[in-house]
C-alpha cells in the first residue's frame, strides 16, 4: 500500500480524540449529593459490564472512523501484494485506437496517430500488476486489426499490448464506431467486471453523426449493449485544433470510353476542407508514372475546384492514371488513382431493318451520323473512337459479332431463333445491345424468341404499334432514373432538349416490367415505359420503344439524340469503367476466357510487392475466374498474365479511399457525450502534457474508505440508539 | 331534590372550584416554601383545600353519643342533630365517644437522606409541611395528635393531645431537628409501638430508604398492636425521574459511597430499581393492611393530602 499524501498520516493521532473526549468527559463531572444511592448502586452493579462493553464498542467505532478518515485523505493505493484481501479491486481499462485515415493528419510535430499512441502508452504504463487491459483498433482492414483479447498486466506492464500499440499506423479506412463499440461490448460481456474503454480518436463528425447532427442509431445501440455489460467509453479527443487540409476527392475521365489517339480529359476535383484560403496548391497529373502536367491553383476555405488535364493515349492497354497534391497536413487524401482501359477502337455493329445504302435515310444513317464513324479531324486527330459496321438485318447471322462491343438493332423486323441465340451469347459475354423498336417489328417472333416469357434477353412482350400518322397526337417523355449513367448528363442538361422530343409513334409493353428497369416513360396516363433496360448475362440491353429515325419522333434532330448515344455507348461498352476502379476492400473479379488462360499470374502492388494469383475454372468449364481479394491500400494494382508460350499481357485495377475521410471536421466530445449514453469526456491536451485520468482513482481506495467512514458513523448512531432501546426493552 | 337545593349546591361547588384553583396556585410547594411558619403553611393548606372535602376524612366509628359540636363544612350531614336545629335554628353535629378519641401519631423521618431536595423544598421540609397540615387538620376536628421525629433513633417527641394550643408544640418538635444521621425505621417503629398504649392512627412520613424487610416488619408490629397506619412516601422528583444529563459523581448520604455515572446510560436501570422498590412496598403494605401514599415533592400539598385522605375515606366505608 502506498499513499498519495503520506504527510497526512501524521494526523492519525487524531484517532486519540474520541478516547480523550471520553476521558475528559469522565473527568468533567459535577458532584451531586444523592439520597437514593442504593438504587443507583444496584443499577450500576447490574448493568456495569454491559455498559462498559457498549461504551467500548462505540468508542472503538468512533476511533476507527477518525483513523480511516485520515487514511482516506492520505489517498492510499492498494496493490494486490500489499493488501491481498482487496486483490480483486483491479482496474479494467481497455484502449481503443482510431487508426482511420484521418489520424495520419500531421500537426507541427507529430501525427494524430502518434499523439494517440503516446496518450494510450501513458495510460497503459500507469496500470498496476494485476490490472487487466485490452487493445481495440478501428479504421484498419480486418487482416491488420489486432484481435481484442484481455491481457493481465504483469510487473513489466502490458507488454503484448504495448508491442501491438507501437506497431500501429494509420490505415486508409474510415472509423466505424458502431462496429468498434460492439467489439467493446462483446469484450465487456465476456470479461465481466466493468470495463473502461479509453477511445483515442479525432472523432470525425461524419463517423459519429448524421448530416443533421443527430446520433447514429447503430452507435447508440452498441453503446447501450456496452452499458448493459457494465462498460463505459472515455473519450480522448486527439484531433488537431485547426486542421489545414486540401483533398483530392475525384479523378475521372470525361468519357467512360477511352480510345487510342482520341483526346480525352481527366477531371480532378480539389477541395479545401479547412476554413482558410490555401494558395498555390500544386496538382500533378501522372500517367503510367510520368508527370503529364501540373497546375497551381488557389482554393478558398470550404470550396472545391475542378481542373482538367487533357491527354491522348497512344497505345492500347490498361493505363495507370494518378493525380497528386503537394503534401499538406493530411497526405492520405492527396492522391487519387484511376485505372483506364485504353481501347484501340470500339466496334459497333448496326443491324438495320430498313437498310437502304442509296437513300441514306434509314435509322442506321441517323445513328452513324450521331455516333461518328472513326472520324478524324482536320488536324489529323481522331475525334471518335467508334468503328461502325452497318448491315441489313438479313445478314446478321453471317456478321462477325465477336469483335463488336455494341450491337444496335434498328427497326429489325424479325428475330429468328438463331438470331436470338447469337444475341444471347453476345450478351452473356458482356456485350451491350441497343434496340430501337419500329413499325417493322414482327411481334410474334420477338416475343417468342426474344422475350421468351421473360426468360429471354428482350425485356418485355412488345405491343402493337401506336402511331398517329398525322403527327397531331404526341407525347413527351420523362426521365425516371435521373442517376442512371446514361441519363445523368441529360437530366442535368435540359438544354439538350430531351424534354422537347415529341413521340407520336411507339410500341407499348404488354408485360410487366420491374420498376427499376424503366429508365424513361411517356407522359401519358399510363406512364408507358419508353426506355427499358435489362441485364442479361454480363451484358445489358437498352430498348427504346420508338424508332431511331424521324418516322415516329423528332428525336434524331434534337441535340439530346447525340448526347444520349454518346452516353449510352460507353455504358454499353464498359459498364462502370470496366470494374477496374474499386473502393478499399472491394474484390476485383475478372472472367478469363480459355484462350487467355495463363498459368502464371502476378499482382504487383503499389508498394512494389508481387503477389501470385491463380485462376479458378468456372462450373461450366468454359472459362476461368480471377478473384483478387479486396485491397486495403489505395493505388493501382497491375496484374500480369504469363502464358506458357512466353506471351505476356497485363491488366490493372485502381483502389481509392473514401473521399470523406479527409474532411477533418470533428465532432465535439461534449456533444457526443450529450447525445450518446455511456460516454464520458476525458479532456486531454494535445501538447503531450500529463492528462488527469478520469479513472486514475480506480487503484486508490480512498473513495471506498470514505464510504466505510460514513458507514461506521451510521453504525455508531444506530448502535447507540439500539443500545438505548435494548436497555429499555430488557428492563 | 328541590331546585333551591340544587342552586345552593351549584354555588357551593363553584366556590369550591374557585378555592381549589387558587389553592393549586397558592399551595404549590415552591410558593409555600416562601412561607416561613409551618403553622401558617398548615393553615393555608388545610383551610384552603382540605376542608372543602364533603366529609371529614378522619373520624371514629363508635355509636356512643358523647357531645355536640358546631357543624363545619365537610361534616357528614347524616350526623346533624336535626332536633337541635329545630330548636336553635343552628347546625350541630352529634359526636360519638370513639370519634372524639381519634388519636393520630405523626412519625417524621429526619434522617440525612430526607435533606435531599431538587426544588425549593427538601424532602424533609415537604414532610414537615405535610405533618403540620395534618396536625392542623386533626386538631381542627378536635381530635388528638402527637408527633415524633427520628433518624436512627427518636430525636424529639410531642405527646398526643387534643388541645388547640398543642399545635405550637407539635410544630416546634417537627421543625426543630435537622436530619444528619442514618435511618433505622424498623427500630424506631418498634419503640413507637411500645409507647402507644391506646390504638391510634400512625402516619409515617419518610422516604423509606432503609432495609425494606425491617421497615415492613416494624409497620406490621404496629398493625398487630391494633394501630391504623398510613405511610406517606416522600420522594423527590429527581429520585423518581433521574433527569440528569452530564457525567455526575453521586455522593451518597447516610454513609453510602460515591458513584460516578453517566445518567443517560444508567437511567433506565435506576428507574427500574426504583419502580421495583415501590412496587414491593405497595404490595407488602397492602398485604399488611397499611395505606400507602406516594408524596411527590413536585406536587402540591393539597393534592397529596386530598388523595391520601380521600383514599382513606373510601377505605373506611
Amino acid at each position: 500500500m502506498s499513499f498519495a499524501n503520506p504527510a497526512l498520516l501524521g494526523f492519525l493521532a487524531l484517532g486519540l480524540i474520541p478516547i480523550l473526549i471520553y476521558l475528559i468527559n469522565r473527568q468533567r463531572y459535577r458532584r451531586r449529593p444523592w439520597a437514593a444511592m442504593e438504587f443507583l448502586l444496584k443499577a450500576m452493579k447490574r448493568h456495569q459490564r454491559r455498559l462498559r462493553l457498549e461504551n467500548l464498542l462505540l468508542l472503538l467505532l468512533r476511533t476507527l472512523a477518525v483513523l480511516l478518515f485520515v487514511m482516506a485523505m492520505a489517498r492510499p493505493t492498494v496493490t494486490s501484494d500489499a493488501l491481498p484481501v482487496l486483490g480483486d479491486v483491479v482496474r479494467q481499462e481497455a484502449v481503443i485506437i482510431d487508426a482511420s485515415g484521418s489520424t495520419a493528419a500531421r500537426t507541427t510535430s507529430r501525427t494524430t496517430m502518434e499523439a494517440e499512441r503516446d496518450q494510450a502508452r501513458q495510460l497503459l504504463l500507469g496500470l498496476s500488476p494485476g490490472d487487466r487491459t485490452a487493445l481495440l483498433v478501428g479504421g484498419l482492414p480486418p487482416s491488420e486489426t489486432p484481435v481484442p483479447r484481455p491481457e493481465l498486466v504483469g510487473d513489466a506492464g502490458p507488454s503484448d499490448i504495448l508491442g501491438d500499440l507501437e506497431q500501429l499506423s494509420p490505415g486508409w479506412l474510415s472509423l466505424s464506431p458502431a462496429a468498434l463499440i460492439s467489439d467493446a461490448a462483446r469484450l465487456a460481456t465476456e470479461e465481466t467486471g466493468g470495463w473502461f474503454f479509453h477511445l483515442y480518436s479525432d472523432f470525425q463528425r461524419g463517423d459519429w453523426l448524421t448530416d443533421d447532427g443527430e446520433e447514429l442509431p447503430a452507435v447508440k445501440e452498441a453503446l447501450e449493449r456496452l452499458m448493459e455489460a457494465g462498460g463505459e467509453v472515455v473519450l480522448h479527443p486527439m484531433g488537431p485544433e485547426r486542421p489545414r487540409n486540401v483533398t483530392l476527392t475525384s479523378l475521372r475521365p470525361s468519357s467512360g470510353l477511352i480510345s487510342t489517339d482520341v483526346p480525352i480529359s481527366f477531371q480532378i476535383v480539389v477541395e479545401n476542407r479547412g476554413i482558410e484560403l490555401v494558395p498555390g496548391v500544386e496538382v500533378e497529373f501522372i500517367v503510367d508514372g510520368d508527370v503529364q502536367g501540373s497546375r497551381r491553383i488557389d482554393v478558398d476555405g470550404g470550396e472545391g475546384r475542378t481542373i482538367s488535364f487533357p491527354h491522348i493515349f497512344r497505345t492500347p492497354g490498361v493505363a495507370r492514371v494518378e493525380a497528386r497534391l503537394r503534401s499538406d497536413d493530411l497526405d492520405r487524401d492527396d492522391v487519387r488513382f484511376y485505372s483506364a482501359e485504353v481501347l484501340e477502337a470500339v466496334d459497333i455493329l448496326i443491324a438495320d431493318g430498313g437498310f437502304d445504302p442509296v437513300a441514306e435515310s434509314a435509322e442506321s444513317d441517323w445513328l452513324v451520323a450521331a455516333v461518328g464513324n472513326d472520324e478524324v479531324g482536320p488536324t489529323g486527330v481522331r475525334l471518335s473512337p467508334y468503328r461502325i459496321d452497318v448491315i441489313p438485318e438479313d445478314r446478321f447471322m453471317s456478321a462477325n459479332l465477336e469483335d463488336s462491343r455494341v450491337l444496335i438493332l434498328a427497326d429489325v423486323s424479325r428475330i429468328s431463333e438463331e438470331v436470338s441465340e447469337k444475341i444471347g451469347e453476345f450478351l452473356e459475354l458482356g456485350g451491350g445491345v441497343l434496340i430501337f423498336n419500329g413499325d417493322r417489328m414482327d411481334r410474334e417472333s420477338w416475343t417468342r424468341n426474344g422475350w421468351q416469357s421473360g426468360e429471354g434477353w428482350f425485356p418485355y412482350e412488345a405491343g402493337p404499334a401506336l402511331e398517329d400518322k398525322r403527327r397531331q397526337d404526341f407525347h413527351h417523355w420523362q426521365i425516371k432514373a435521373n442517376e442512371h449513367p446514361v441519363l445523368e448528363y441529360l437530366s442535368n442538361f435540359p438544354e439538350a432538349g430531351l424534354g422537347d422530343v415529341a413521340i407520336h409513334g411507339h410500341r407499348r409493353p404488354l408485360s410487366e416490367i420491374p420498376e427499376a428497369d424503366v429508365l424513361m416513360t411517356l407522359d401519358d396516363f399510363e406512364s408507358t415505359p419508353i426506355l427499358v433496360q435489362k441485364v442479361y448475362g454480363k451484358g445489358v440491353v437498352l430498348v427504346f420503344g420508338t424508332g431511331a429515325d424521324r418516322g415516329w419522333s423528332n428525336f434524331p434532330i434534337m441535340p439530346a439524340y447525340v448526347c444520349f448515344l454518346h452516353e449510352a455507348m460507353p455504358w454499353l461498352t464498359m459498364r462502370g469503367g470496366g470494374g477496374r476502379n474499386l473502393a478499399l476492400g472491394q474484390p476485383w473479379v475478372q472472367q478469363i476466357s480459355s484462350e487467355d488462360y495463363a498459368p502464371r499470374i502476378t499482382m504487383l502492388t503499389p508498394e512494389g510487392g508481387a503477389v501470385p494469383l491463380a485462376l479458378r475454372e468456372t462450373e461450366d468449364r468454359k472459362s476461368f475466374d480471377l478473384v483478387v481479394p479486396g485491397r486495403w491500400t489505395p493505388g493501382v494494382y497491375e496484374v500480369r498474365f504469363e502464358k506458357d508460350t512466353g506471351e505476356e499481357r497485363s491488366d490493372a485495377f485502381a483502389v481509392n479511399a473514401r473521399e470523406s475521410e479527409g474532411a477533418l471536421v470533428f465532432a465535439d466530445a461534449d456533444e457526443l457525450v450529450s447525445l450518446y449514453p455511456g460516454m464520458v469526456h476525458q479532456r486531454s491536451l494535445n501538447d503531450g502534457s500529463d492528462e488527469s485520468d478520469v479513472t486514475s482513482s480506480l487503484g486508490d481506495i480512498w473513495y471506498p474508505l470514505f464510504y466505510i467512514v460514513l458507514g461506521l458513523l451510521v453504525l455508531e448512531t444506530v448502535l447507540a440508539y439500539f443500545f438505548g432501546r435494548a436497555r429499555r426493552r430488557v428492563e | 331534590m328541590s331546585p333551591p337545593m340544587t342552586s345552593s349546591r351549584s354555588c357551593s361547588t363553584k366556590r369550591r372550584l374557585m378555592s381549589s384553583d387558587e389553592a393549586q396556585r397558592l399551595l404549590d410547594p415552591t410558593s409555600l416554601a416562601r412561607v416561613a411558619g409551618l403553622v401558617i403553611r398548615a393553615r393555608m393548606i388545610v383551610e384552603g383545600s382540605i376542608t372543602g372535602l364533603h366529609r371529614s376524612p378522619l373520624h371514629g366509628s363508635s355509636v356512643e353519643f358523647a357531645e355536640h359540636r358546631e357543624y363545619v363544612p365537610g361534616d357528614d350531614i347524616r350526623h346533624i342533630d336535626w332536633k337541635v336545629f329545630g330548636r336553635s335554628d343552628r347546625f350541630y353535629i352529634k359526636q360519638f365517644e370513639e370519634e372524639t378519641n381519634l388519636r393520630v401519631q405523626l412519625v417524621l423521618d429526619a434522617s440525612e437522606s430526607m435533606t435531599y431536595g431538587s426544588g425549593a423544598m427538601s424532602k424533609l421540609d415537604y414532610a414537615r409541611t405535610l405533618a403540620a397540615s395534618l396536625a392542623y387538620l386533626i386538631l381542627g376536628q378536635q381530635d388528638a395528635v402527637g408527633a415524633l421525629v427520628f433518624d436512627e433513633k427518636i430525636r424529639a417527641e410531642a405527646p398526643i393531645s387534643q388541645s388547640r394550643s398543642h399545635l405550637q408544640d407539635l410544630v416546634q418538635v417537627i421543625s426543630q431537628q435537622a436530619g444528619r444521621d442514618t435511618t433505622d425505621i424498623g427500630e424506631v417503629l418498634g419503640r413507637v409501638s411500645d409507647r402507644l398504649k391506646r390504638r391510634c392512627l400512625i402516619v409515617l412520613l419518610s422516604d423509606l430508604f432503609d432495609d425494606p424487610d425491617r421497615l415492613v416488619h416494624g409497620l406490621r408490629r404496629l398493625r398487630h398492636a391494633g394501630h391504623d397506619v398510613l405511610v406517606m412516601h416522600i420522594m423527590d422528583p429527581d429520585e423518581l425521574n433521574f433527569p440528569f444529563k452530564r457525567m455526575t459523581l453521586f455522593e451518597g448520604l447516610e454513609g453510602m459511597p460515591e458513584q460516578l455515572a453517566d445518567p443517560d446510560a444508567v437511567r433506565e436501570a435506576y428507574l427500574v430499581e426504583v419502580r421495583e422498590f415501590m412496587r414491593r412496598m405497595r404490595k407488602d403494605f397492602r398485604n399488611a393492611g397499611i395505606q400507602y401514599q406516594l408524596a411527590d415533592c413536585s406536587l402540591g400539598f393539597d393534592q397529596v393530602l386530598r388523595e391520601a385522605l380521600v383514599r382513606r375515606t373510601g377505605g373506611s366505608r
